[in-house]
């Protein structure tokens, strides 16, 4: 793993079943809309030695007619909704504050649960993040410390202390302790 | 046999700390090699089951 600049990691690891899938997905997705990956896989895109079933996204909010489009080009990708029949009832369960989770067509494992941006905290996730570049293409994932924040002082489950515990030794050289203090604030209140 | 949940929480983050170590002194594919093994089987075995994604999502408390 190497930091080119404050913003962009180069990371030269192998693919994975998870990261295929997840990248055949953003190459849709980035064409519709900005987004950011948050949560779990993050710890494991940095080396964590766990799977997991689902990806946390966040999209930009968008209308129903831009989210056809993409909704229609995941369909004709082989993605289908599990959570909704429709694109009206995908972009309902999105309006609602609620996520949708997209898997390959006979498979439920791995899902995107894609979601609106929900707090300003989610809002800030997309609009400053981490470009991570690989062999196999390259992500947007949200701030390390906001990462760590939230699974330590928020989620606070065994897995998330674990998750947390993983990006602090991971970055311990890079971590900006003055942000992560602000994080850590701001996912209490 | 009892089950010592706190003990069994204090050896996993050993693990983590461990392995978080491993990652961060060993090259991207020395580590991700090993990851691969991991993910890739989780979801091959994840394909095998025969739930209906329905059953997923009440799992889930989403239906």
């Amino acid at each position: 793993m190497q930091f080119i600049g404050k913003d962009t990691i180069k990371l030269d690891k192998v693919r994975t079943e998870l990261d295929r899938f997840l990248m055949d997905f953003i190459r849709i997705l980035e064409k519709h809309t900005k987004y950011v990956i948050i949560s779990g896989y993050i710890s494991i895109l940095f080396g964590r030695a766990r799977g997991t079933e689902d990806i946390d996204v966040i999209i930009e909010r968008m209308d129903k007619e831009k989210f056809g489009r993409l909704y229609d080009e995941l369909k004709k990708n082989g993605f289908y909704c599990l959570i909704a029949d429709s694109l009206g009832d995908a972009y309902g369960q999105l309006t609602e504050k609620l996520a949708v989770r997209f898997a390959k067509k006979g498979s439920f494992i791995p899902n995107i649960e894609m979601k609106f941006p929900k707090n300003p905290l989610d809002i800030r996730a997309l609009e400053e993040n981490l470009t991570v570049i690989m062999p196999f293409g390259r992500l947007i994932i949200s701030e390390i410390e906001q990462q760590i924040a939230f699974k330590r002082y928020a989620l606070k489950s065994e897995k998330d202390i674990e998750d947390a515990e993983h990006l602090e030794m991971i970055f311990k050289d890079h971590i900006d302790k003055e942000k992560l203090s602000r994080y850590r604030k701001a996912v209490r209140t | 046999m009892i089950f010592d949940r706190k003990a069994n929480a204090r050896e996993r983050m050993k693990f983590v700390r461990l392995w978080a170590e491993y990652v961060r002194t060993h090259s991207d594919k020395d580590w991700s090699s090993q990851q691969k093994v991991l993910i890739d089987s989780m979801i091959q075995s994840a394909r095998s089951w025969k739930w209906k994604p329905e059953d997923y999502l009440r799992m889930k408390g989403e239906l």
